[in-house]
């Protein structure tokens, strides 16, 4: 099982999971993210610092969560990318879909400044 | 340096997949960035394969085979699943809007862009896919 670190700072919830997201955990990741967005959650940072692997179905994930809160107007934004990571998801177009920030830090003031 | 991993056709088997590959990079001295890129490849083609690949409840082997040559690793899958070629499926649209991006098919364009080099070939009743990555050992 993958840990998945939340946080809360006003109305962004920062979900951190740790370790690898793989075909193994990437269904716990889907239930965690979507359980949030249900519940009106759609301001999400999710900090990347603890992610050593992402595969195509944890990246999956993500787009998953993009489609379903660009009509609700939140948003992802994913913070400290590890440079293998930065690298996937500049390969999967995603870089030109999710905000990055450098930290969980940075991510959530961009919610609060907006 | 050789090895080869036998996975069984279970989804669990990915973990020990991505123990077997740890073991290979770190006894040749390869990077965590090969290592990611590896993984990720094979990830996906096991996953598919596992997933889509046998009609029947028998167990299956998929073999894994590596072998590093010069600046060269060499990546093969090896299964006796249906006839699928996982390199038929077009490129997505990197630059579609949101809306219009499928939440899948992102799989085996990473395989392409993670590997230099990407083969399918059927024999007999086997599946063959080589994979070739670059890697260069002094820089790792």
């Amino acid at each position: 099982m993958m840990d998945i670190v939340e946080s809360r700072t006003g109305n962004v919830v920062t979900l951190a999971p740790q370790g690898r997201l793989d075909g193994a955990s990437s269904n716990g990741f889907e239930t965690r993210v979507l359980g949030h967005i249900d519940a009106g959650d759609i301001h999400l940072v999710i900090d990347m610092a603890k992610l050593d692997y992402i595969s195509s179905v944890g990246l999956r994930v993500f787009m998953l969560a993009a489609k379903r809160l660009k009509p609700l107007g939140g948003r992802v934004i994913v913070a400290a990318l590890q440079p293998s990571i930065k690298e996937l998801f500049d390969v999967a177009g995603f870089s030109a879909i999710f905000t990055i920030a450098d930290t969980p830090e940075a991510a959530v003031a961009m919610f609060t400044a907006s | 340096m050789q090895a080869a991993i036998a996975l069984k056709n279970d989804l669990s088997e990915l973990e020990r997949l991505a123990e077997g590959l740890q073991a290979f990079v770190a006894a040749n001295g390869l990077s965590d960035k090969t290592l990611f890129a590896v993984n990720l490849a094979l990830e996906e083609l096991v996953t598919n394969t596992i997933s889509y690949g046998f009609t029947d409840d028998r167990p299956h082997v998929i073999d894994i085979s590596l072998r590093l040559d010069g600046d060269d690793l060499h990546v093969r899958v090896e299964d006796d699943a249906v006839a699928f070629n996982p390199l038929e499926n077009a490129a997505p649209d990197l630059g579609a809007p949101l809306e219009d991006r499928p939440i899948g098919g992102l799989g085996v364009h990473l395989v392409r862009t993670l590997m230099d080099d990407v083969h399918y070939a059927r024999e007999g009743a086997r599946n063959i896919v080589s994979m070739r990555k670059r890697v260069n050992q002094e820089l790792e």
